[in-house]
Order: C-alpha cells, then sequence, then structure tokens
C-alpha cells in the first residue's frame, strides 16, 4: 500500500460534478499526497509574532530551530516552554448569490480548535572567556497535520443531501533537537543541530450518499488512516553581524528520512437502490515505507535601528525531490509530476518600548501549497500581531497571533469553493537564570 | 546511508572547528610566572594591561557586540539579554549583601572589573567600542587597542584610568 492512496465512491462522484474541491479533491487526485511536505505550522511567540522572520534575529532557544548559529546570543541558561491553539474553519459551497449550474451545492462551514503543546528547550551557554559556546535541547511541535473538512450536495428534486462529505485530521510532529553554536569571530556565529522526528496524523474519511430517484445505492463509508512518523535529520546555521545596523543569516536542512508505519482502517457499507441488497465490507491494511524530504535552504537578513528590527527570510525547497523508498508502491515520478519548488516568505518588525518592558511586533508570511493545484485561488497568507513582555529581567512573556486564508476555487465556474480560515495563538514563557 | 554520510561531516566539521581552536576561548591561557605571583593588595592582576591594553572596556574577555543601545539604559534588558551568567559567580553579587563575610580580594576584583549589567548597578552610557584587534604574536585571548577606536571610547578609557589612579592614590595614603 503507497502513501495516501484514495478512491472513494463518494470523492469519484464529486469528481463527476461540474465543480471539485480543491485540497481535498487535490488530496484525493493527487493520490500521492503527503501532508509532512510543505507543513509548517511555526514555533515560539516572539517568532511568530514577527511573521516567522527569525534566521537572522533569533536571539532565545527559538534559535535550535530556525538558525542554530543564533543560539550564541544566548547568555544566560534559559528554559522555555510554549502552548498553541488553532482554529480552524473550513467553508465549501458557492460564492454567488445563486447557485451555480445546478442546485447541487449546499453551503457548509465546519470548525475545529485545537490546543497543544508546542516546545520546551533549554539553552546552556558554556562560561567563555572570549566568543561564546552554546548547547541546547529541546522539543517543538513542528509540522500540524489539524485540519478538517465538510461538504454536502443536495439533491434539487427533493430538497434532501445527496452526499455528505467530511474529512477530520488531527496529530502533529514533534522535532527532538540537541545542537550547539560557537562564534568564530566577534561577529561571526557558526551552529548545527541534530533533530529527532516524531509524530502522528490521524486521518478519518466519512461520506454518505443518500438513495434518490437516480437510482443512486445507499453508501456509508468510514476510512481512517493512522501514519506513525519518524525520522532524522541535521541543521547548520550561520549568522554574521555585518554592521551595528545589519545581520545576515543561513540555514541548511538536510533531508529528513522518514520511517512512516501505516494503518488503514476502511468500512463500507451500501445497499443498492434496485435490489435493496446490502453489502458489508470491512478491512485493515499495515505497512511501512520510507520517505526522504529534499534540502531546504534559508536566508535571512534583519535590520536594527534604535527601537526597531526589521526582519526578512526565505526559504526554498523543492518537493518535487520528494524521494519514496521502493517499497512504498509508489513511482517517484509522481512526485516530480505534482509537487514543485517552493518559496516560503517571511517578513517582520519588532519595536521595543523599554519604559513598558514591552516589545510589540508584526509580521507577515506565505506558505506555498507544495504540490501544484488546478483550483488554488488564494494561497496560504499569514499576518501576524504579537507583544513580549520582560518581567523583573529574568523573564520573558509572550504571545502572538496568526491569521490566514486560503482557498480553492473552480476557474470554470468561479463559484464553487473549498475555503480555510486559520487563526492560530502561540504562547510562550522563558526564565533566564 | 547518505545521510550517516551527511551527518558524519557535521560532526566532521564540528570537531575540526574546535581541534583547530577559533575565536571562541573558554578561559584565558596559563601566563608563565603567574602562579608565583600573589595578590598585593593594590591592584588585581595589575599586569593584564601589559598584553590587555583595553581590559578595562574588555573585563573578562567580554565583547560587547552589537547590541541594541537601550540595553544600556534599561538594565533590566541588559541583564536577560547580554549579562552572561557566569558572571554572578566570577564577580558575585555588587554589594555582597548585609551580614555575608565577603573577603576583601574578591571585592577589590569587584570593584576593578564590575561589568555592565551587574545587577543593582547603576545604569551607563555604551562606550562606542569596535572589534578587538588580536595580534598574530599574542597570547591567544589577550585583547590589544584596536587602532580606529573612535574618540568616545578612548575618552572613556582615560576617564576610568585616572579614577583608578585615584583609587590606588587614596589607598596609598
Amino acid at each position: 500500500m503507497s502513501g495516501r492512496i484514495f478512491l472513494s465512491t463518494a470523492f469519484l462522484i464529486l469528481f463527476l460534478t461540474p465543480s471539485i474541491f480543491g485540497q481535498e479533491i487535490d488530496r484525493n487526485y493527487l493520490q500521492v499526497e503527503e501532508p509532512s511536505a510543505g507543513n509548517f505550522f511555526g514555533v515560539s511567540a516572539r517568532a511568530m509574532g514577527m511573521g516567522g522572520a527569525q534566521i537572522a534575529t533569533a536571539n532565545d532557544a527559538a534559535g535550535l530551530v530556525y538558525n542554530p548559529a543564533r543560539l550564541t546570543k544566548v547568555k544566560r541558561i534559559e528554559f522555555s516552554g510554549g502552548m498553541t491553539h488553532q482554529r480552524i474553519e473550513n467553508e465549501t459551497g458557492y460564492t454567488g448569490s445563486t447557485q451555480p449550474l445546478s442546485s447541487y451545492y449546499q453551503n457548509e462551514s465546519i470548525t475545529q480548535s485545537n490546543t497543544r503543546f508546542s516546545s520546551a528547550n533549554i539553552v546552556l551557554p558554556v562560561p567563555t572567556y572570549r566568543g561564546s559556546l552554546v548547547f541546547a535541547a529541546g522539543v517543538n511541535r513542528m509540522m500540524s497535520f489539524d485540519h478538517v473538512f465538510h461538504s454536502t450536495l443536495i439533491d434539487p428534486d427533493l430538497n434532501t443531501i445527496d452526499l455528505d462529505a467530511l474529512a477530520l485530521e488531527t496529530g502533529g510532529i514533534n522535532m527532538w533537537s540537541f545542537g550547539g553554536a560557537l562564534d568564530l569571530s566577534p561577529n561571526i556565529s557558526v551552529g548545527a543541530a541534530v533533530n529527532y522526528w516524531k509524530g502522528q496524523d490521524d486521518y478519518l474519511q466519512e461520506y454518505y450518499i443518500q438513495p434518490s430517484a437516480k437510482n443512486v445505492s445507499e453508501i456509508r463509508e468510514r476510512n481512517q488512516y493512522l501514519y506513525d512518523y519518524s525520522g532524522w535529520n541535521a541543521k547548520l546555521g550561520l549568522s554574521v553581524d555585518a554592521s551595528k545596523f545589519l545581520s545576515l543569516g543561513a540555514t541548511v536542512d538536510f533531508p529528513t528520512k522518514f520511517s512512516i508505519d501505516q494503518d488503514f482502517n476502511f468500512n463500507y457499507d451500501s445497499t443498492d437502490a434496485n435490489t435493496q441488497q446490502e453489502f458489508i465490507s470491512q478491512y485493515e491494511e499495515l505497512g511501512n515505507y520510507d520517505l526522504t524530504h529534499p534540502y531546504s535552504f534559508g536566508l535571512g537578513a534583519a535590520l536594527s535601528f534604535k527601537f526597531v528590527t526589521l526582519a526578512g527570510d526565505v526559504y526554498f525547497t523543492d518537493w518535487s525531490q520528494l524521494k519514496p523508498s521502493a517499497r512504498s508502491g509508489v513511482d517517484e515520478r509522481l512526485y516530480k509530476l505534482i509537487y514543485q519548488n517552493v518559496t516560503r516568505w517571511h517578513v517582520g518588525a519588532e519595536f521595543a518600548l523599554p519604559e513598558l518592558a514591552t516589545n510589540l511586533r508584526i509580521g507577515f508570511y506565505e506558505d506555498p501549497i507544495p504540490f501544484k493545484s488546478t483550483y488554488l485561488k488564494t494561497d496560504r497568507r499569514y499576518f501576524t500581531l504579537g507583544a513580549g513582555f520582560l518581567i523583573d529581567q529574568v523573564m520573558t512573556a509572550d504571545i502572538a497571533w496568526n491569521h490566514g486564508i486560503y482557498e480553492f476555487r473552480d476557474d470554470r465556474v468561479n463559484m464553487v469553493k473549498e475555503s480555510y480560515t486559520v487563526d492560530k495563538f502561540f504562547l510562550t514563557l522563558a526564565y533566564r537564570l | 546511508m547518505r545521510n550517516r554520510w551527511v551527518l558524519l561531516g557535521v560532526i566532521l566539521i564540528i570537531t575540526s572547528i574546535f581541534a583547530a581552536g577559533c575565536y571562541t576561548v573558554l578561559s584565558h591561557p596559563g601566563v608563565q610566572g603567574e602562579e608565583q605571583q600573589t595578590y598585593n593588595g593594590t591592584y588585581y592582576r595589575e599586569h593584564c594591561t601589559d598584553c590587555h591594553a583595553d581590559y578595562h572596556q574588555y573585563p573578562y574577555g567580554y565583547y560587547y557586540g552589537y547590541s541594541p543601545d537601550y540595553y544600556w539604559n534599561y538594565p533590566n534588558y541588559g541583564h536577560y539579554y547580554n549579562y552572561p551568567w557566569w558572571w554572578d559567580w566570577y564577580y558575585g553579587q555588587p554589594s555582597g549583601g548585609e551580614g555575608t563575610s565577603v573577603p576583601s580580594e574578591r571585592i577589590e576584583k569587584r570593584r576593578r572589573l564590575e561589568p555592565p549589567y551587574v545587577p543593582g548597578g547603576e545604569a551607563i552610557n555604551p562606550p562606542a567600542l569596535t572589534v578587538p584587534y588580536t595580534a598574530p604574536a599574542q597570547v591567544p585571548g589577550a585583547v590589544q587597542e584596536s587602532p580606529n577606536q573612535q574618540p568616545q571610547q578612548q575618552q572613556q578609557k582615560e576617564e576610568q584610568k585616572k579614577t583608578e589612579e585615584g583609587k590606588i592614590d587614596k589607598r596609598k595614603r
């Protein structure tokens, strides 16, 4: 059994309708949809208040994630931890005031909320006579699979629901890291981290097709896909303080080779519309395969003025280089055809109000989907706000809010949509001895 | 297999950096004859400035780096972001605390070498520091005065020197 192969009657029917739902249908059409590809959630409230632009500005434990070389900026032993809360709303249906082409589409919305542990890190600067030598270790939730989708189609004659399709997905991947950094010169630092990735994706699809005058059989289908991810990789970072005002950074994420254990449970129940004969099918499939994520390269720059820091990062990842193992049963060429090279970019600013021991942050980032979608209308874009408070010179409390949208539409009718509105909240507390 | 080679490469690079030595040094190298010197109560490590002309600007090998200026005016920021934790061990608390017995040698060390951001210390203005220049023939870790030091720094050094001399004179009396 390969990575993700979905061939359900309900979605095949959706294929035959005049419109197609983007992400859910894309993920079915792709057949090799890989949820861990291009999956950036964000770590650290300070970072995510600044739109995730941290390669040249990280000055705390978040350096372990964004640029290990920036760990040299930490002078005190730091303990930090964080939580996140995500609210994702999915809307499907039509965008105009009248039904497009047919009367099939029903406006639906569904919301999923998840509060998660996000991070726990420790940073240990080694006493030095000159320069900086810092080690760090921690666990950070790097990827989120939390996702929801609901769609219904109605019968125009009977005004009853023809099809009810629901997808619920939860889980994520944590990254356990150990890293270190040191100064090579007063203004040049290098760092490295070794990461162990571990997590789970729980994806549930449910369909219900009601029998109608069109002689469609009644079908109930409930498929559950469990994926257990584990893998290793390394990250290198470089940080250069080119002047008092300009900092530069660069990172290389080495390929992560994931070992993926899968457990599929299929439950299919149908009743023939003509003969009323019932057919029930239940079976389970277990499998394991490897999937290697490609290199990812990051560049960042930051400008620091009196009370203001401006930062920007770009990451280049060629997802068409996703490489499955032979036993996955998926032809590697499928990934090359479907996935693409993406540039994720982040910009952010931080305003210091030292009299109030407060920092205000604002940012924006675009996180393009890694596959070629025919139906993508608006790519994943997030607007971010944040604030940080220095408490009694030993503790910081940071909060951030990210608001993002992305939408898929069928260009042929431009009225049927699948849209997502995402709100993420981050809280990070840090204590320095 | 390929990943293992990459990992091995990363480990080798890191090891070679440490093995070859670099800018970062953990402790001041031993100076010949230092063991025989005893503290005489007048000037702790009075010979430090023989090698470290800007010793008072870079106490304990410290380099200020490019920090936001407001760190200096708001010591809570300076303490949190720029004050190395091991200085607490080296310099101790500024006052020593009431009722605690602090050796006079240690008090002297503090007075002479007290760095910025010392907890409870007074806010100070940032010296316009430049990157320390280390002559090739110098002892590793030694810092020499940079030729392009800015006037502010020179002026501060002169003022500091005068203060130090004043303190020594008073003690002599």
